[in-house]
């Protein structure tokens, strides 16, 4: 892997909701880029480099994806069953950062093979600080594997 | 019924007087109550057949005008049923035998030696008479139930061969002969060949396909009878098509019954699916835009930290986000509850008082501009789950405080009354109130009275707290007149209901 340069794959659907992650993101001095679509098909066309995306210099495969649950198109489960399929993505450790408790949503993700399963919090604060700890244990601390640039 | 009656009246046919006399000493002795009359000639015995009033006659055989034949013919052609003892001297074997032949119940000489035998004579002559009398009546009234009563009679070989049937089955068939029956029994009723008698199904209901447009049900009753060194087959058939059909129709309305119940549940489930899934997607989608409220009232503070602003502002955008915390908190414990609405009640002893208290000071933050006369008397504790009870004190004093608002001067009493069973709790205020009439729709989900529309509010807290109530099997009642406040009652068990 090269240099260590981690990047974010935001999928979110909801602008404000973008808004705050990216600002908790950089209050919490994540040195990773992070890059964002806004609905399930694009996450797809994103990952496997589909149209603009083939471009990998301005959009490189993500080292981690942090994934809506709730998205307009395809939906976030339907996100997640799809990277699961594919040879190499299906590496990428994929965090699903929802506002949905439910514990049929948190099983199917598990059962669907998702690294982490994040409820967003009420108060901003509480984001900042789950930000933190994701910047600790998934950009720092954790081992990533091999995913070729042209995935 | 009696089964035999008693010989009571002879009629004693001899012109000889001694031999009369004789025969009445000889019945006398036997019969001590015995009624004899006696006849002289045609012209009496006639007579007497005209009167009818004789049980069993006796006759000479030699008399002057006529022989005992004759005067047996005679009382055969009267009644062929009525019994007849010959008592004579001068009969010979071949007389008898020709009697015997014509109907002579028996024949007793009237030499000393044998004379004796006559009241023996006509004692079992007399009995026999009246078994073979209680025979024919028990034929004819079988006979005439079997008619009325519409059944088929058969009797059959162990093998299947039909003996006899009855006219009554012939007719429940449509058929002529016997051997017809035997055609239909082997290819309609099933009937085994090799039947042992203990194996025999006793009743079976035999379904005909006929080529008529409805179907006919038989019922076939079957007994093994022994007699003899051989058996038999006794049976019965009879047509319970009618039975059948009316127990089908029953059946029917009864599936129609049980269908329109499913109907009705699955309609019911689907109802009350559809409308958890609205309250949850409504309560979930209300979570988003609280959050972010906050999340935006946090990144102003971030913006105004650097710039002077006075503390005033900073103290609204605190409450805003406090505000905004706990609207999030209480969604989240909606979803809670429209999740686990099914779960068991986690039964505390739950201090009103301090729950009371605690949600007055919570709701008296968003009404700090009133002026609310407050007056709590000491509540008890109480068996329940406390996060569902403060659910109700929470609506219930929300919705005081609400609907006083056009109060100059809001005034909230909470009480409560024990009793043996159960704790009441009461909550009146001096608002808007509600029509008397209108109270049945107090409690429904999503209903709101026509006089509350000025107010915010959804509709939903008062279902909740029916709800609460309920799975505490406590009870839930309100008094009100229009624009002359609402009281609020519940009633909690002293002890935690099962389920």
């Amino acid at each position: 892997m090269e240099a260590a340069k981690t990047n974010v794959l935001l999928v979110e659907d909801d602008s404000n909701d973008i808004l705050f992650i990216q600002r908790a993101f950089r209050q919490a001095d994540i040195a990773a880029s992070i890059q964002t679509v806004q609905d399930g098909d694009t996450a797809v066309d994103y990952l496997s480099g589909a149209g603009e995306y083939a471009n990998r210099d301005r959009y490189p495969l993500p080292t981690l994806i942090l994934l809506d649950l709730k998205l307009p198109r395809r939906s976030g489960v339907e996100v997640l069953e799809w990277i699961k399929q594919q040879p190499v993505i299906r590496r990428i450790p994929v965090i699903i950062l929802t506002s949905s408790r439910e514990s049929m949503d948190v099983d199917r993700s598990y059962d669907l093979g998702v690294s982490s399963y994040l409820v967003k919090p009420v108060n901003f604060n509480s984001l900042l600080q789950m930000f933190v700890a994701l910047n600790d244990y998934w950009l720092k601390l954790n081992e990533y594997p091999s995913v070729p640039l042209m995935g | 019924m009696e089964l035999t009656r008693s010989l009571q009246r002879i009629l004693l046919i001899d012109d000889d007087p001694n031999d009369r006399l004789l025969a009445i000493r000889e019945l006398k002795n036997e019969f001590p109550d015995i009624q004899v009359q006696e006849a002289l000639n045609w012209a009496e015995i006639f007579q007497a057949f005209a009167d009818d009033e004789f049980d069993l006659v006796i006759t000479d055989y030699e008399l002057h005008w006529a022989t005992g034949l004759e005067v047996l013919q005679s009382v055969k052609e009267h009644d062929i049923e009525r019994p007849i003892v010959m008592f004579t001297d001068s009969g010979t074997q071949e007389i008898a035998v020709e009697a015997m032949k014509a109907g002579l119940d028996d024949y007793v000489l009237k030499s000393p030696k044998h004379r004796i035998r006559l009241s023996q004579a006509v004692r079992s002559v007399w009995e026999k008479a009246q078994i073979r009398r209680k025979a024919l009546e028990l034929e004819f009234r079988l006979q005439f139930l079997l008619d009325e009563l519409k059944v088929g009679v058969f009797r059959s070989t162990l093998d299947g061969q039909l003996i006899e049937v009855s006219d009554g089955l012939l007719q429940l068939l449509g058929l002529d002969s016997l051997a017809q029956a035997q055609t239909f029994f082997q290819s309609r009723l099933q009937l085994s060949t090799l039947r042992n008698a203990a194996a025999m199904q006793r009743h079976r209901e035999i379904k005909l396909n006929g080529s008529a447009d409805q179907l006919r049900w038989l019922q076939v009753s079957e007994a093994p009878v022994p007699f003899g060194d051989q058996s038999f087959v006794d049976g019965l058939v009879s047509d319970i098509s009618e039975r059948k059909q009316a127990s089908e129709v029953m059946r029917s309305l009864n599936q129609a019954l049980e269908d329109r119940v499913e109907d009705r549940t699955a309609r019911l489930k689907r109802l009350n699916h559809e409308l958890s899934m609205f309250a949850f997607s409504v309560s979930h989608d209300l979570r988003s835009p609280i959050r972010q409220i906050n999340g935006f009232v946090t990144l102003l503070e971030q913006e105004l930290s650097s710039a002077t602003v006075n503390e005033t502002v900073r103290h609204y955008l605190q409450q805003i986000s406090q505000l905004t915390e706990r609207s999030g908190n209480m969604i989240d414990d909606l979803l809670q509850f429209s999740r686990t609405g099914r779960a068991e009640l986690q039964y505390v002893s739950v201090d009103m008082n301090r729950l009371v208290q605690e949600t007055k000071r919570q709701i008296e933050l968003q009404a700090a501009n009133r002026t609310i006369r407050w007056q709590i008397e000491p509540l008890p504790h109480i068996p329940g789950d406390l996060n569902l009870l403060r659910k109700v004190w929470q609506n219930l004093i929300e919705n005081a405080v609400k609907y006083t608002r056009p109060r100059e001067r809001a005034e909230i009493a909470i009480e409560s009354i024990a009793g043996e069973q159960e704790t009441i709790f009461s909550i009146r205020d001096n608002g808007i109130g509600f029509d008397a009439k209108d109270t049945k729709y107090l409690f429904g989900v999503f209903q709101r009275l026509p006089n509350a529309e000025p107010f915010a509010g959804t509709g939903i807290g008062l279902a909740n707290v029916q709800r609460v109530i309920h799975r505490h099997q406590g009870r839930l009642w309100a008094e009100g007149e229009r624009d002359a406040g609402a009281t609020f009652y519940f009633a909690l068990p002293s002890t935690p209901a099962n389920g």
